[in-house]
């Protein structure tokens, strides 16, 4: 992977061949040994390119291959990953080289303003709506349901900014206090900046390979046993937002393949999707599914590194940063390093299972990937 | 670069019903003939029947507040003041709405909320002014 960062001064082509070129490099291959090439990236807003996913032909090494551009909003990241999957599992390709990237620093003087076509046209957007509103009208249902205050979710933002000081691609790990994240500015009550994650450039790319395959590249191959991916409705004022249903049964799709029946017992490591600190518990609610259960175990302790349920030991979006479809693809990276031993200051111990989850578009993407060492 | 474009939506056949209600100062559901689900704001088709609707009722103008927000900033600049901004639900019905509510109110979770119209209305979302206690 890249460096994640506010602004990177490469274009997306080279962030892209930075991130294969490692890649292909840590598996001592190179781009004629890859069959097809699956690639990733959010809106085409925010690159400014008709039609990005053909900025990542050349150099992902797609040229003259099959190559095809999956987007999920900002479960792309865990998307691309499934994609990468299903072709090796349809048997038709032995080596797939998987890659996401987002380039968020091109539009000025921010990218925000572009989520406004997100919303509806008729009865939503000429209320002027704010993306954020959308993650606070969720916040605060997500803390009347279970009894949440603020000082308890902002230990989210506290565990993952301080884990992302281990990660040596982060764009914003620091050791900060819960009082730092309340009384940063409140953007949209009651969410504080920093409980949100930042705007950031950057590249992930990963190799999928056929088990026979595999084994002749890597000695410590890590092993997809699940994929589940699932869509809410469109419309974000039909669900009950305390509780994302969508993400659990995504989740219990990838556990039914996976063999896991208690995901708490039997997961080492939980990478859920944090671009907001509450969002890293909700999402762990529907992960283990019981609603509620993530803030228990967050007061406990037992979601730090070191803990029995270790969450974002990577740092997450809220410490790694969050170039969109490249964050979620971070996350899956991440279960690659833990579960094969590689994950240096960050590993975790016993680490044989992990999980790693994105979310997306308007509150409505659930894409979970199980993996095993 | 810079580019600059307009864009122009139908209401379609569903909303058209809902904003047309609006300038009556009623509001409309849609309502499925299979499964007798109400949806506010109108669906064409029934999500749950996958069936298409063709029955539009007037429903009670009451509803419940289940979350809310308050902020200073819009998609583009800011409003002076702090505005609470609510995502309500008819009762009995589906959906629901993103709207403003009346400063005088204080919002609560649960809390039963009418909108208030405006004299002169179009056949616009702005058509209702803002949500305020229900009683
Ligand atoms: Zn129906």
């Amino acid at each position: 992977m890249t460096y994640f960062r506010s602004m990177l001064p490469m274009t997306s082509e080279e962030m892209v061949f930075e991130a294969v070129r490692k890649c292909l490099d840590d598996a001592g291959l190179d781009a004629g040994d890859v069959d097809a090439v699956v690639c990733g990236s959010a809106p085409d807003a925010f690159d400014g390119y008709h039609h990005k996913g053909l900025v990542a032909v050349e150099p992902s090494g797609a040229f003259a291959k099959p190559f095809s551009r999956v987007f999920v909003g900002g479960g792309t990241g865990v998307g691309v990953t499934i994609s990468g999957w299903w072709h090796i599992a349809s048997g038709l390709f032995d080596k797939v080289l998987v890659v996401a990237w987002e380039k968020m620093s091109h539009p000025y003087p921010h990218a925000q303003p572009l989520f406004r076509s997100i919303f509806e046209p008729i009865l939503e957007q000429p209320l002027g709506p704010n993306l954020i509103w959308i993650f606070a009208l969720e916040m605060r249902r997500y803390m009347e349901r279970h009894r949440l205050d603020k000082e308890l979710i902002a230990r989210v933002a506290v565990k993952n900014k301080a884990n992302a000081m281990d990660h040596p691609y982060a764009q914003l790990g620091a050791k900060i206090t819960v009082d730092d994240v309340l009384k940063s500015p409140v953007l949209v009550w009651p969410v504080h900046r920093l409980d949100i994650s930042p705007t950031s450039d950057g590249a992930v790319a990963l190799l999928f390979a056929s088990e026979h395959e595999a084994k002749k590249i890597t000695d410590t191959p890590v092993w997809v046993d699940g994929v589940g991916a699932c869509l809410d409705s469109q419309y974000w004022t039909n669900r009950d937002l305390s509780y994302p249903y969508y993400v659990y049964l995504a989740a219990q799709q990838a556990y039914k393949m996976a063999g896991i029946t208690n995901p708490l017992k039997e997961i080492d490591v939980f990478e859920p999707y944090d671009p907001f600190t509450y969002k890293e518990l909700h999402h762990l609610d529907a992960l283990l599914g019981k609603p509620g259960l993530a803030p228990q175990l967050l007061k406990e302790g037992q979601l730090e590194r070191d803990g029995d349920h270790p969450t974002s030991p990577s740092g997450g979006l809220l410490g790694v940063g969050n170039p969109i479809a490249a964050a979620g693809l971070m996350k899956v990276a991440e279960l690659y390093w833990q579960l094969s031993g590689r994950a240096g200051k960050r590993q975790v111990p016993n680490a044989y299972v992990g999980v790693a989850q994105a979310w997306g578009d308007l509150m409505q993407v659930g894409q979970v990937v199980v993996c095993r060492a | 670069m810079d580019i600059e474009s307009q864009y122009e939506y139908p209401a379609g056949v569903a909303l058209s019903k809902f904003l047309e209600g609006l300038r009556n100062g009623k509001i409309i559901a849609s309502r499925c003939e299979k499964c007798f689900s109400k949806h506010v704001p109108p669906r064409a088709y029934c999500l749950d029947c996958f069936k298409p609707i063709n029955e539009y009722i007037e429903v009670d103008p009451v509803a419940e507040v289940q979350t809310y927000t308050r902020s200073r900033l819009l998609a583009v600049g800011e409003t002076g003041e702090e505005i609470v901004w609510v995502f309500v639900r008819f009762v009995d019905t589906l959906g629901g709405l993103l709207h403003m509510l009346d400063t005088a109110t204080t919002p609560r979770i649960g809390l039963k909320v009418k909108p208030v119209f405006r004299e002169k209305r179009v056949g616009s979302i702005h058509d209702i002014k803002c949500f305020t206690a229900a009683d």
